[in-house]
């Protein structure tokens, strides 16, 4: 009674199956990718090893690390799939472990292959006793960690895949990620945007007088990271 | 000259005399450290700030025709992609219209393939072939070509008996045997036709039979001219020829 189209706009969420001539299109063409011996993602140390004679150093905060985009390690070198942070944070051990193992878990070694592009962690974060005063000397070495700004490449994943299949469990890795994800669709629309006003304007023309506020790390990053 | 010397002077010892600002100074307070993964909400001037600062992206629909404003229109047909099969079955298509002479444009109510079955063996060998396919293959085989007006009758499930003889009424006796197929028009060497003009069209004589006709009609009055000039002489002849005859009786008869 109803024609498919009418149904299709009206009914988006109803599967209508219809016979119908179909368009097989050839397959993806995989032929110029090499996959690696080793194809699995390596063990990654929790403590760094240093020489016998040297006690692990103590390090402060280092809030740097974490701020600001990541200017280097930002691009794939493989070209394909990977997870990138979106925003800046530190990536303990337990991290580590579980990206590993939930990748080596479900991709298919015969295709693909997954690549680390962090290092395994080295910042020592301290911890003072639980209910211990202040003072007393800064605290003992509790763990480990890798700082990461936003934008840094975690980890890469190619092969002779699609997205689709991919897609799965490096959606489930980053969402246990420690990072807030954001939305970026603001390359495709920057420019098209019609507001007169962009920060960088404000700021550089101390507009308001905003120079009074802002910080130091605003004047170069224009209000887009912390 | 005096007074330009000492103020170049008092330039010198002030250069000398500049106070110096370290590179570094110790102040009591600074910025919070910020929580890089949680930060706080920002500083309600900052926020209206940042508020100001948004993106404005201009409505699309603005300044573009009603036709495309409109609420009510239906979702857009997505590009239709041609497969290599489609296009095959276009070509062939094409080519049996091209190699027919006569063309029923039927259209096709649901029928069983049993059915096909047998239509497809009253039609054998009478030089006859139905043809059967979508309006996206019709439209890929005649569009820009000579066939593009019978597209006007490709409206739902339609299909085409070809025929490569041009004998019109044994085509309308099989499509009345086409119980499910309802003829609309056809196609007599290039023409479209309605089905009553089609069904005229059966009733006309053979083709050869009326260029016959037309031959004789252009050389009657000169066949007239040649009879009435000689037709002394053959009545001539017609009577010799019948006493030679009786003659020729007459002496079998005699001499018997």
């Amino acid at each position: 009674m109803f024609s498919t189209r009418f149904l299709r706009q009206w009914c988006p969420r109803m599967v209508i199956q219809t016979a119908g001539m179909k368009n097989y299109k050839p397959p993806i063409d995989f032929s110029g990718i090499e996959l690696p011996e080793k194809p699995k993602l390596t063990f990654m140390d929790k403590v760094p090893t240093y020489p016998s004679n040297l006690k692990p150093p103590k390090m402060a905060k280092r809030i740097t690390l974490m701020r600001g985009p990541e200017l280097i390690h930002n691009e794939f070198i493989h070209k394909q799939y990977g997870i990138v942070a979106l925003c800046g944070g530190r990536l303990n051990s337990g991290h580590i472990e579980m990206i590993r193992m939930t990748i080596n878990r479900k991709m298919d070694a015969n295709r693909m292959f997954a690549v680390w592009r962090i290092d395994p962690p080295w910042q020592p974060l301290t911890r003072k006793g639980q209910g211990k005063r202040m003072g007393g000397g800064k605290g003992a070495i509790d763990h480990y960690v890798t700082p990461i700004k936003a934008g840094r490449v975690i980890v890469e994943v190619g092969g002779k895949c699609e997205f689709a299949e991919v897609f799965s469990f490096l959606n489930e890795v980053a969402h246990i990620l420690p990072f807030n994800a954001k939305k970026i669709k603001e390359k495709e629309l920057a420019a098209s945007n019609v507001n007169p006003y962009t920060a960088e304007y404000v700021i550089k023309n101390n507009m308001g007088g905003c120079h009074d506020w802002i910080s130091p790390y605003d004047k170069k990053w224009f209000f887009k990271y912390v | 000259m005096a007074a330009i010397e000492s103020t170049t002077r008092l330039i010198q010892f002030q250069s000398l005399l500049k106070p110096w600002l370290p590179t570094a100074t110790a102040i009591r307070w600074r910025t919070r450290k910020p929580n890089v993964q949680r930060p706080i909400p920002d500083h309600y001037v900052k926020a209206r700030y940042k508020a100001a600062l948004e993106p404005i992206y201009p409505d699309p629909l603005v300044g573009m025709p009603w036709y495309q404003v409109c609420g009510n229109l239906l979702a857009k047909k997505e590009e239709e992609e041609v497969g290599k099969y489609e296009e095959l079955l276009a070509k062939q298509f094409h080519t049996r219209f091209a190699d027919a002479q006569l063309i029923a444009v039927l259209h096709e109510n649901s029928t069983k393939a049993h059915e096909i079955i047998k239509i497809k063996q009253m039609l054998h060998g009478h030089n006859m072939q139905m043809v059967f396919g979508s309006r996206k293959i019709a439209t890929m085989a005649l569009a820009n070509t000579e066939f593009e007006p019978v597209l006007r009758l490709h409206v739902g499930r339609t299909a085409y008996l070809c025929s490569k003889d041009l004998q019109i009424s044994k085509l309308l006796k099989f499509t009345k045997k086409m119980t499910s197929f309802v003829l609309l028009g056809g196609i007599v060497q290039g023409r479209l036709l309605t089905r009553n003009e089609l069904q005229w069209c059966s009733t006309l004589p053979d083709i050869n039979m009326l260029r016959a006709e037309l031959c004789s009609i252009l050389t009657s009055s000169t066949s007239q001219l040649s009879q009435s000039l000689t037709y002394q002489q053959q009545q001539l002849a017609r009577s010799l020829e019948q006493h030679v005859k009786q003659n020729g009786e007459m002496s079998c008869d005699g001499e018997s």
